[in-house]
């Protein structure tokens, strides 16, 4: 499945990443896929938790040294 | 100048020239002036922790801090999450610098993020170069990144928040002295913020409690009934609207004062002072409801009677702080009930009545007819005439009591027809009042709405109470009537419906009525006058109420009488009236069928119409009037009229009589004949299929006359 849209938070720091997460998540149609990109210590954990509060679906988790890559899928539940 | 004065200069200059050298020697060392930088850095924390301390507003107090802190620590932002109740969740309740704007509304789970991490484990957090990094298996920070330092807030009970500041002004990393001032800082305004969080979280008590008392005070003065309520010494310090009305008390005057001083109530029938209520609901503890018959006499001297309770009110722990009575003006609802008992008692009179008038009406048919047909052969001349005459007088009185008497039974439903009241008032008082000392003045509007009225029956009321007036005024004088329209008869008397009603006023201006008398003027047989018989009010009440009506009477002694009747009136025109023609009975000629039960009336029946030429044919029962029918028409000798009683106990009566006869003979001729003069049938017996009415006791003359008309149509 394709990525709808792609972000990089790298540098930013927390909450930075999540409201930039949850600001993007907004925008897409549901079922659509977000790669979100970080290097904040807590991001992983961060937006595991902020898609299992919100019913996303976390496609693919990939770590890169410090940076980690996540692709998510906006929920289908509104 | 002294010596002592001269020496203490010379130390002051002394303390000066020391002072002046270090400040130099604190300015020209790096370590000096680091020491100064701090005291000024310390001084500006204590500073704006003292203005962030005098503030309550908990918002302006966070953004204080807030904005204190970026300045402080140096930070591009500077956000402030603060802990829910359940201290499962923090929110974003202030921030200020690059991004501030995307905070809010901002709410996260505790063990999210950064802050999350502070408030859990109630440690600042570092995220630079020189600190130690805490958590666990996590990166440390790198040149590039952006910076963030985290400090709790703590309160009396705990922590409460933190302080988080992202991203050093100009890049680069937050330093350990950076964590020290902003540590300090938390520490200074923490209790502030809770304070103002206190303040808060009471301001907003004070102001559901202040909504709640308003509500309650709203639904207290919209309570239909008079709510009072008392403190333990008895004192008023409630009292609502209705309250408010019923005793002529505001609750300005009230307040404060002992619940008697306000609540005056004594017993209807003793007129002595009742207890106190509240009193007694303070002493018992329990709830007491008011004695019947307790009238309470308002401030301007009004009385109403009331039904009432007391209860006690009770605080958290159950002890009794104070009394609350509920009230109720019933003085309407006792004036219908009174009312509505009177009605009840006549009609139970009525059919008592109904019936004794209708057995004496067929003994009368035999009296008023054989004198009829004594006089009838007797010449005027003879001896005997003049005292059957008087005989035949007297008879014809008692038929009109019995027709009274049936005017307030059950028999005596009103038969309606749309008129005008102005032609009834002026015929009846015209009528009563010929010969008499005694005139009448009206003001009837010309457009008074019409009614649907039994005329004669209406005539009757009219009548009855203009004679009532007559007689009130012995020496003469002015009866006024006046007449009016009604928009809404609910708003003259309680026992009214909300429908336009014709109003009718009588007026005297004679001795009045006694005020112990005036509850008993509608009851049967009551009269104050030697002469009368005490049914004339009772039948007029009867009347006006089965015409869906009302009767009021005001009266004061030597002051007069006002009779006030109110009728349902009807937004359409009168039709013009019919009238049947008279006939007048020649000799008779025809074949006549009568049936009857009582034979004293089949007997006068029968010698009327024989006296008169007709050929009779009598019979006891319905039954047997239709046989009697079939039979002679199948002969080929049909009767010519049926003359039918309508009631027949335990047999067939007229009306099915003439319907089971014009059943195979539709053109047949029957004459109603009833005891009832009021009944239904005998005012509308075309709408029952007869072609006549007559009513008992009659005279040879009436019967003749109807049998006539009867036979020539």
């Amino acid at each position: 499945m394709e990525v709808t849209r792609e972000i990089d938070v790298t540098g930013r720091i927390c909450p930075g990443p999540l409201i930039a997460v949850a600001k993007e998540i907004r925008r897409l149609d549901a079922g659509a896929l977000l790669r979100v990109t970080g290097d904040d210590p807590l991001f992983e954990e961060t937006i595991l938790e902020f898609c299992r509060e919100g019913n996303h679906v976390v496609i693919e988790t990939k770590r890169e040294g410090k940076r980690v890559c996540i692709v998510l899928q906006r929920s289908t539940v509104s | 100048m002294n010596r002592e004065r001269k020496e203490h200069l010379e130390e002051i200059l002394k303390l000066r020239e020391e002072n002046a050298f270090f400040r130099k020697t604190l300015n020209e060392t790096s370590a000096g002036q680091e020491l100064l930088r701090q005291r000024k850095e310390f001084a500006q924390v204590l500073k704006v922790s003292q203005a962030v301390v005098s503030e309550l507003d908990l918002q302006k107090v966070l953004n204080l801090v807030a904005q204190s802190a970026r300045e402080i620590i140096e930070a591009e932002t500077v956000v402030v999450p603060i802990l829910n109740e359940e201290r499962d969740h923090y929110a974003y309740m202030a921030a200020v610098g690059e991004g501030a704007g995307e905070f809010a509304n901002l709410q996260y789970k505790i063990h999210v993020g950064m802050c999350g991490w502070v408030l859990r484990n109630e440690r600042p957090l570092l995220f630079g170069e020189p600190a130690e990094w805490w958590i666990e298996e996590k990166t440390p920070w790198e040149e590039g990144q952006q910076s963030a330092l985290l400090v709790p807030l703590s309160g009396r009970k705990g922590i409460i928040g933190g302080l988080s500041g992202l991203g050093k002004k100009g890049g680069g990393s937050f330093t350990e002295h950076d964590l020290e001032l902003l540590t300090l800082f938390a520490n200074q305004v923490s209790i502030a913020i809770e304070n103002a969080r206190l303040f808060q979280e009471k301001e907003e008590v004070i102001s559901d409690l202040e909504k709640e008392k308003e509500r309650l005070a709203v639904t207290l003065r919209s309570i239909g009934d008079g709510v009072i309520t008392a403190d333990m010494a008895g004192r008023v310090i409630l009292i609502n609207k209705v309250a408010e009305e019923l005793t002529g008390w505001s609750q300005k005057e009230a307040a404060g004062q002992p619940l008697q001083s306000i609540f005056h109530i004594i017993n209807e029938k003793t007129r002595i002072r009742c207890e106190d209520p509240v009193a007694k609901v303070l002493s018992s503890g329990k709830v007491i409801g008011l004695a019947n018959h307790t009238l309470l006499i308002a401030k301007d001297g009004t009385e109403r009677i009331i039904a009432d309770s007391g209860a006690p009110i009770r605080d958290r722990e159950s002890r009794v702080i104070g009394a609350v009575l509920v009230f109720r003006d019933i003085t309407e609802k006792r004036k219908i009930e009174s009312e509505l008992l009177k009605i009840k008692k006549l009609e139970s009179l009525g059919v008592l009545a109904g019936g004794i008038a209708h057995d004496f009406n067929n003994i009368l048919v035999a009296i008023l007819g054989n004198l009829s047909l004594a006089t009838a052969n007797l010449s005027p001349e003879d001896n005997l005439f003049p005292l059957l005459r008087e005989a035949e007088k007297a008879s014809l009185r008692a038929q009109g009591l019995t027709r009274q008497l049936l005017t307030f039974s059950k028999g005596g439903a009103p038969v309606r027809k749309l008129a005008s009241m102005t032609e009834v008032i002026r015929d009846s008082c015209n009528f009563v009042l010929r010969g008499s000392r005694v005139r009448c003045t009206y003001r009837i509007p010309k457009d008074l709405w019409p009614v649907e009225i039994d005329t004669g029956q209406m005539s009757q009321v009219i009548q009855n109470l203009v004679i009532n007036a007559v007689h009130a005024m012995p020496e003469g004088g002015t009866i006024e009537i006046a007449c009016a329209n009604l928009a809404r008869g609910r708003e003259e008397a309680p026992t009214l419906s909300e429908a336009p009603y014709v109003k009718i006023l009588i007026r005297d201006r004679g001795a009045g009525i006694a005020p112990e008398l005036i509850d008993k003027i509608f009851d049967p047989y009551f009269t104050t006058k030697e002469e009368g018989s005490g049914l004339g009010l009772t039948v007029t009440h009867s009347i006006v109420t089965k015409h869906d009506g009302h009767i009021a009477v005001a009266s004061e002694k030597e002051g007069g009488t006002i009779f006030t009747i109110y009728l349902p009136a009807v937004t359409v025109k009168v039709p013009g009236g019919k009238s049947t023609p008279r006939t007048s009975p020649g000799k008779g000629n025809g074949k006549i069928l009568v049936m009857d039960d009582k034979e004293i009336v089949r007997t006068v029946a029968w010698n009327m119409l024989t006296h008169a030429g007709y050929e009779i044919v009598s019979v006891v029962s319905g039954e047997e009037a239709v046989q009697y029918y079939r039979k002679a028409a199948e002969d080929g000798h049909p009767f010519d009229l049926v003359i039918a009683d309508l009631t027949v106990p335990g047999g067939m009566g007229g009306t099915a009589t003439a319907a089971e006869i014009h059943r195979t003979h539709p053109e047949a001729k029957i004459i109603a004949s009833s005891g009832y003069s009021n009944d239904s049938v005998m005012a509308d017996y075309e709408k029952f299929g007869f072609c006549g009415a007559v009513a008992k006791p009659y005279r040879m003359q009436e019967l003749l006359e109807v049998v006539a008309r009867v036979m020539e149509e």
